[in-house]
């Protein structure tokens, strides 16, 4: 609707003229950018690299030769080690319920600074589904047309919210499946299976779940879809919740088994993830007012936060 | 009415005074057509009191029982004096006949009521005329597109229609038609604005000292009179022009006491390139787009003391295609037609009483009716042929998205004139708002699948009540106070909401010729709109103040300085500090309301602060009339949850604004007219700096970089602070010039305009244009730039108005 009511505002600007002009803007010097999602499975990856002039048609550059160090709960942890190409890495991995300092040190740059603590890790206490086999289309032969089933799938993923503060989560995953080919006829009838292979793809999400929809700008009853699940505790604070979203199938092909990542997240990093959603979606629209993206690196940009993450595999029959 | 009668009674008794008095009442009308005239002034020489007529021409002068010489004036019409010896209570109905008309001008020392004696401040008065005579886009006068040439005005972007006055938003003018609030008061997409000129009598735009008989709005009040109908004689007047034609009539029904008056617009490039879209598509398609207006009035007066007022209004912009196919089976006709497209608009409708207690009191009561509906709807018909039953059958399928606000009004309001140091003004009203936020509505009798069915949130309704009383009240011969008090409550879903709004405007002389002037007043809006666009959109969305967000409050307080040049030239200076509370925007990122879904999850709510000067100087009479208008101010809002939560300026925080309107009569039957705008660049948030994003999110791939240390990661803009940037000044000269001439059945004007006359490309909005380049040997080059989007160069016009 919103693109049919821009369509008819459009051909109403046809007549529109263009021109390039200059606008005043300031050319800032770069800055640093430091970009690291920390959790305690991993080591800590920082990629640093610099901002550049909007009108600046080289590419982005990375930065080396930095000094960086990360602080646990105010004390110097460690000094990471560059590998190359903007990246640092560290020989620990952060911990459950502790503060993180990055401070950054490069040639050239002002030294930049980011804070982040890592909340503890919720668990996954249940995660159930059903299948559902929906009508997916139509196939169609010379003769006749047939309908076309697949298997929907529908989780339901209960957890328990801790509700001592705000809490923020992310849902991402993998699934296994296993796919059919088909053998066909002349006449489009299947007489047999040719392969079984097996793949693994990033789950995309489908829900009308409203502690996700309620974020969203959608239309009601359409749902949301995307890579992730991204919402709060505002509804369920305290509470044992169950989330219900679903996975679309298509034909011939079966999930096998899902691993499901439920992370846990500081506000910081939950607000980088949803501005740089919004600024994407709304790009383009010079009617729209640009969204910034969330950073907490100071004197720079980027974002440096911390997660845990509890994972769950599920077998499905 | 007891209890009025008997508050009346202890307010007379208080303000009686030893010497016999007698009171002076009745109607001022334009003597040609009975037209009120409003505003007019009356004026008793040897006391030297005064007053002047209401909104429907009413005036009452409480005078001692002595010799009296009463000096009736209008600014444009001609002076008519009444000496007489007062010995009772007289009524005396006026009629003032238009100066171009008379032979002789007789210039009278009294003039109208001039700027420095009156208290309210911050208001204009543009004489319809002179709208009419201003150069317009296309030719198509436009009422408001005027009132943002006036001081304090802003307008918005570019050929809109939107008001911004003192820094308040477009949903904060209380736009009054006849006393009906209308919501959308543009067509085309805020091209043009509902009010048709011809039909139109006073415009009155009052910016701040808001007296307490209005209110609801933070911002402003237009309040725009429509003619009634001449009372004397069948007249017309219309006009043929490149998008539109217009026709007003209006005439006696039983003369002098029954009149009418009809009114209608359409444009019509929809009716011109319909041919060409159906030669194109071989007859079955056709698409277009019109927007009409349409009034109709009717007024009886029983007798001097009792006059009743019936007016309506309706007007619709609608974007349509249509698509036609037809078939034949077994001999039977088949049809096929689908439609679609967006459809808004208002419809308005008064009833009004107006009632003479006494020589001294006054009344009027209203109700009204008001509706402002937004639409999309699709549909088609189908017939088909059942094998069956061999028989035709049509199959079809409707669907609309509908929004809008409906109210319900009842309003009554007294004048009370006890004495020439008083003018009391009280009286009550009672709104019943239906709020439909977007619902879909689908019907089809699909032989699969048969619906009816609605979607999306039901109706809210508020009902909001209000009360008030003022005087305007002459303490000295020097000071002059009108003072107020605005009660008004709104009751939504089983919340209350109350406020108590005092009003003050006090006028004090300095000398003869220059007063001061103050005003404080505090204003209380119960509904909101959601508006993403800023440029006036028909899907902006009318929402209610809810228990989670609140009414909006504003406080103003302005000092100004008031006189006049050589009779002629009305000059106003005033400064201006107003506060607003309350306000709502869209979250970051939320761009358009969506169906059912909560709309208060989708909003911050923040505070406004605006402040500035304001310079007028205008003339209303003479060969050469109009006025410069210089306006410096600041504006700027501040949420919590926007801009991090730091003040940033407002999107048409203008810093300098400069409106001239000149008419000049050039010879007797040739007026020629200019106006020229220039104001600061809106201002924009524009990308500053590219930077990296984090690589390893779900969804995103890893970007690897290059050997030379260079990557291409998803790219995140960096904005600095909202509003930090200007577009380009903003400046635009229009002229017209017309030529009249009289003919045996009447008046005839040929109007020749141009708009943007010397084709400044003036700012519409920016955008980074990131597209590159390949060079001769196939080598991609990245070229980004700001580019700037301007929408009307130099366009000229041509119409034809008619009067008999």
């Amino acid at each position: 609707m919103n693109r049919l009511f821009y369509l008819s505002l459009t051909c109403l600007l046809l007549s529109a003229c263009e021109t390039v002009i200059e606008v005043d803007i300031p050319r800032e010097a770069p800055k640093l950018v430091a970009n690291a999602l920390i959790n305690p499975d991993s080591l800590v990856a920082v990629r640093l690299s610099q901002s550049k002039f909007v009108l600046d048609n080289n590419p982005l550059q990375t930065v080396d030769g930095a000094v960086v160090k990360i602080f646990e709960n105010g004390q110097l942890k460690e000094t990471l080690q560059g590998l190359g190409d903007g990246l640092y890495q560290s020989q620990f991995k952060p911990a459950e319920n502790s503060e993180y300092t990055l401070q950054v040190e490069a040639p050239g740059f002002d030294p930049v600074e980011a804070t982040t603590f890592i909340q503890p890790k919720v668990h996954i206490q249940d995660l159930q589904y059903d299948s559902l086999s929906v009508q997916s289309g139509t196939h169609c032969t010379p003769d006749s047309c047939w309908d076309i089933y697949s298997n929907t799938y529908r989780f339901r993923l209960t957890f328990k919210d801790p509700g001592a503060s705000a809490n923020f989560y992310e849902v991402s995953g993998y699934a296994n499946a296993a796919d059919t080919i088909y053998l066909y006829d002349e006449s489009w009838n299947i007489i047999g299976i040719d392969t079984i292979f097996y793949s693994t793809w990033p789950l995309y999400f489908y829900t009308e779940d409203p502690v996700v929809t309620n974020l969203e700008f959608e239309f009601e009853g359409e749902g949301y879809e995307g890579p992730t699940l991204l919402f709060t505790d505002e509804i369920f604070s305290g509470k044992e919740y169950t989330l219900s979203f679903d996975q679309l199938g298509y034909f011939g092909s079966n999930l096998t088994e899902v691993a499901l990542q439920f992370k846990t997240m500081d506000e910081a990093h939950y607000r980088y993830l949803r501005s740089k959603t919004l600024q994407n979606d709304n790009e383009g629209n010079p009617f729209a007012e640009p969204v910034p993206v969330y950073s907490n690196v100071d004197q720079g940009f980027g974002i440096f936060a911390g997660y845990s993450a509890d994972t769950y595999r599920l077998s499905l029959h | 009415m007891k209890c009025i009668a008997t508050t009346l009674l202890i307010i007379s008794s208080f303000f009686a005074t030893q010497a016999q008095q007698y009171t002076v009442s009745g109607y001022i009308k334009e003597a040609s057509s009975g037209e009120n005239l409003i505003g007019a002034n009356v004026f008793d020489k040897p006391t030297a009191s005064g007053t002047s007529s209401n909104n429907y021409g009413f005036y009452s002068l409480t005078l001692p029982s002595d010799s009296v010489t009463l000096v009736y004036t209008y600014v444009g019409y001609g002076a008519e004096i009444r000496s007489f010896f007062l010995t009772r209570d007289t009524t005396i109905n006026i009629a003032l006949t238009d100066n171009a008309l008379l032979e002789e001008i007789i210039i009278s020392a009294d003039q109208a009521e001039q700027i420095q004696e009156i208290t309210q401040m911050s208001a204009v008065t543009v004489p319809i005329e002179q709208i009419k005579s201003l150069p317009a886009l296309l030719g198509e006068v436009d009422v408001l597109k005027v009132m943002q040439l006036l001081p304090g005005v802003q307008s918005g972007n570019e050929g809109t229609s939107g008001l911004y006055v003192r820094g308040g938003g477009p949903d904060q003018n209380l736009i009054l038609l006849d006393g009906v609030p209308v919501y959308n008061a543009s067509h085309l997409f805020g091209f043009f604005s509902v009010f048709n000129a011809d039909a139109v009598n006073n415009i009155q735009l009052i910016k701040g000292g808001f007296p307490a008989r209005y209110g609801g709005r933070l911002s402003s009040v237009i309040d725009i009179n429509m003619k009634e109908g001449n009372l004397k004689e069948f007249h017309g007047e219309g006009s043929v022009g490149l998008i539109a034609s217009k026709l007003t009539l209006e005439g006696p029904i039983w003369k002098d006491k029954t009149s009418f008056l009809v009114s209608g617009r359409r444009t019509y490039i929809d009716l011109l390139t319909r041919p060409l879209i159906k030669a194109q598509t071989e007859g079955g398609e056709t698409a277009g787009y019109y927007f009409y207006d349409l009034n109709a009035k009717v007024n009886h007066t029983f007798s001097d003391r009792d006059r009743l007022y019936l007016s309506a209004y309706t007007g619709d912009d609608k974007f349509y295609y249509i698509n036609k196919d037809q078939e034949t089976i077994d001999g039977q006709t088949l049809d096929y037609r689908e439609e679609g497209g967006l459809r808004w608009g208002n419809i308005t409708a008064a009833f009004r009483w107006n009632h003479m207690y006494s020589s001294k009191l006054f009344s009027n009561l209203t109700l009204t009716y008001s509706r402002y509906r937004f639409t999309i709807f699709s549909a088609y018909e189908d017939d088909y042929f059942d094998e069956e039953d061999r028989q035709k059958k049509t199959e079809y399928y409707q669907a609309a998205y509908i929004s809008g606000i409906k109210d319900l009004a009842a309003k009554i309001d007294f004048d009370y004139i006890p004495s020439p140091r008083h003018y009391i003004r009280f009286g009550a009203n009672a709104i019943r708002h239906a709020f439909s936020p977007g619902a879909y509505q689908i019907q089809s009798n699909e032989v699969i699948a048969p619906i009816d069915t609605t979607l999306g949130s039901s109706s809210t309704y508020g009902v909001e009540y209000a009360g008030y009383v003022e005087d305007d009240i002459e303490i000295t011969d020097h000071l002059k106070v009108n003072a107020g008090l605005h009660l008004s409550g709104f009751y939504v879903n089983g919340k209350f909401y109350s406020s108590w709004q005092p009003r003050l405007a006090a006028r004090y002389f300095v000398g003869d010729e220059l007063s001061l002037k103050a005003s404080y007043a505090r204003m209380t809006q119960y509904i909101h709109l959601l508006t993403n666009s800023g440029i006036g959109l028909p899907t902006d969305l009318w929402v209610p103040a809810t228990e989670r967000i609140p009414p909006q409050n504003a406080q103003q307080v302005a000092f100004g300085v008031a006189t006049h040049l050589k009779k002629q030239y009305e000059v106003s200076l005033e400064g201006y500090y107003k506060t607003m509370e309350n306000l709502i925007e869209y979250k970051e990122g939320a761009s358009f309301i969506a169906i059912g879904s909560d709309w208060q999850n989708k909003v911050e709510r923040g505070a406004g602060r605006s402040y500035g000067m304001e310079l007028l100087l205008q003339k209303k009479e003479g060969r050469t009339t109009g006025w410069i208008g210089y306006t410096l101010s600041w504006s700027n809002r501040q949420f919590d949850n926007l801009n991090f939560g730091k003040r940033f300026p407002y999107k048409y925080d203008r810093r300098h604004d400069i409106g001239l309107a000149l008419v000049h009569q050039w010879k007797d039957r040739v007026d020629i007219s200019c106006t020229w705008v220039f104001g600061t660049g809106n201002a924009v948030t524009l990308p500053m700096a590219i930077y990296a994003g984090e690589e390893s999110t779900a969804g995103d791939y890893y970007y690897s970089p290059y050997p030379d240390g260079s990557f291409s990661p998803p790219s995140l803009y960096y904005y600095g602070e909202r509003n930090s940037f200007r577009m380009k000044a903003y400046h635009r000269l229009d002229a017209s010039i017309s030529f009249k001439k009289k003919k045996k059945w009447g008046e005839r004007a040929w109007i020749f305009g141009v708009y943007n006359a010397y084709s400044r490309k003036n700012p519409f909005y920016i955008y980074l244009d990131e597209s590159g380049y390949y060079t001769p040997t196939g080598e991609y080059k990245p070229d980004s730039k700001f580019k700037q989007v301007s929408l009307f160069p130099f366009i000229p016009s041509v119409s034809y108005r008619f009067s008999f």
